[in-house]
């Protein structure tokens, strides 16, 4: 017992690590979240700039699909305008089931169906929409990371000092996967 | 005293370890041999796939994409873009940095075919053309029913479109050489001389079997990832 006063010293090293680790876990589990969410706000622009192209090759050969158009316009410019997290989802849906009515009206002209420019502009929105649901599942994951760090006994003191606070999902609503219900008379 | 610190020593390292969510890649097939030819559902001839193995062995060496094939009998309740992205981020197809790879899927019971393209050739690759590469080389040839001539002219097509992407670049450096200086060389042949002389060996026979199981030559994904590129189809 010649050396009293090494027992604290360790301990307090020991305490600055792990609140270090700590610290620098929660910085590169918070820049992960916001890597995953610039991918997610590229997809979104990317689809806001490919649907007005959409839109104009539709006019060609179904200008009389008003309604529907109209609709993929308005949510285009909803989702352009959106500004938080939640918001952004929301817009995001409505402009997915606006763009699957485009699927059923297809069907009725086998000119635009056929078209080449129409074929790769429905590939490259739905490449877009199946980006954006990665990047969504990405996104949900690394906020899953982060938050289960932000509220976990240890975690949770060094995050209050450090200032990290919870994070919201991207969240879809459930009623966006179901199919739109498209009144064609022999179509549903 | 000693032995309660040492515990609680481990006991902090543990607590502060990263928890992570890890995604499962359930139903995906483990790759065997080498990463190319994935054919569960043996749809492909014996000289259909060998084709297909020097085909993306060539393709990575003169331009360290990799482009891989992987057929499955069913993709179950998954949709085909989901899977073909695990999929792809399960065999990591292409450089850790470049992401430059290219995953052909096709699933026999559901009909349905897509190709997943590695972040890094999106830009080759986009969208657009890779709907128009399914539908012009492998439709016909699926709804004829002639399901390996789809995947090998599909194939062909991407290999194609990759070394274009590819052309009038140099060539990928070569792995890197270590040159070892004359004095390491010497403090190396005297460290193993040591070992065998003290140790019996033990940490030589050791690296070298660590060396053996490394520098096999089957061919395995570079670490790339995909965000969800390219296109599928039904048919």
């Amino acid at each position: 017992m010649k050396k009293k006063w090494l027992w604290p010293v360790i301990i307090i090293v020991v305490l600055v690590v792990i609140f270090t680790m700590s610290y620098n876990g929660f910085v590169s589990a918070e820049e992960n979240v916001s890597q995953s969410y610039s991918q997610i706000e590229t997809q979104l622009q990317r689809r806001v700039d490919l649907v007005p192209n959409l839109v104009s090759t539709v006019k060609g050969y179904a200008s009389h699909e008003k309604q529907v158009l109209t609709q993929i316009s308005d949510a285009r410019a909803r989702l352009a305008g959106a500004k938080s997290t939640p918001e952004k989802a929301k817009a995001n849906d409505a402009l997915t089931g606006a763009l699957s009515r485009l699927l059923v009206i297809q069907e009725r002209y086998p000119d635009l169906k056929a078209d080449k420019q129409f074929t790769q502009l429905m590939d490259e929105l739905a490449g877009t929409e199946n980006r954006i649901a990665v990047s969504r599942r990405d996104y949900n994951e690394q906020v899953a990371t982060y938050n289960k760090k932000v509220k976990r006994f240890p975690g949770t003191l060094v995050a209050s000092l450090g200032g990290f606070h919870e994070k919201d999902y991207f969240k879809s609503s459930p009623t966006a996967k179901e199919p739109p219900k498209v009144n064609f008379g022999e179509q549903q | 005293m000693k032995r309660t610190a040492s515990l609680l020593l481990v006991l902090c390292f543990l607590l502060s370890l990263p928890l992570h969510a890890s995604a499962s890649g359930q139903s995906i097939p483990a790759p065997q041999g080498d990463l190319y030819v994935q054919d569960t559902a043996h749809v492909l001839s014996a000289a259909e796939k060998n084709e297909l193995l020097s085909l993306g062995r060539a393709l990575e060496d003169k331009t360290s994409a990799q482009l891989a094939v992987l057929t499955v009998p069913s993709i179950g309740e998954m949709n085909i873009d989901d899977y073909s992205n695990k999929a792809y981020r399960a065999y990591k197809l292409g450089t850790k940095k470049q992401n430059n790879g290219v995953l052909l899927v096709l699933a026999v019971k559901e009909k349905k075919i897509r190709i997943e393209v590695g972040y890094g050739l999106e830009g080759a690759i986009t969208d657009g053309k890779a709907g128009r590469i399914i539908d012009e080389d492998a439709i016909p040839s699926l709804q004829a029913g002639k399901t390996g001539e789809a995947i090998t002219k599909t194939y062909r097509t991407l290999a194609k479109e990759i070394s274009k992407e590819y052309s009038g670049e140099k060539k990928p450096e070569p792995k890197e050489k270590t040159s070892l200086p004359w004095w390491a060389i010497i403090l190396i042949v005297l460290l193993i001389f040591l070992d065998i002389k003290f140790l019996g060996g033990f940490f030589t026979f050791f690296l070298l079997s660590l060396l053996r199981n490394g520098g096999n030559d089957k061919r395995n994904g570079g670490g790339g990832s995909s965000g969800g590129g390219g296109a599928g189809r039904g048919w």
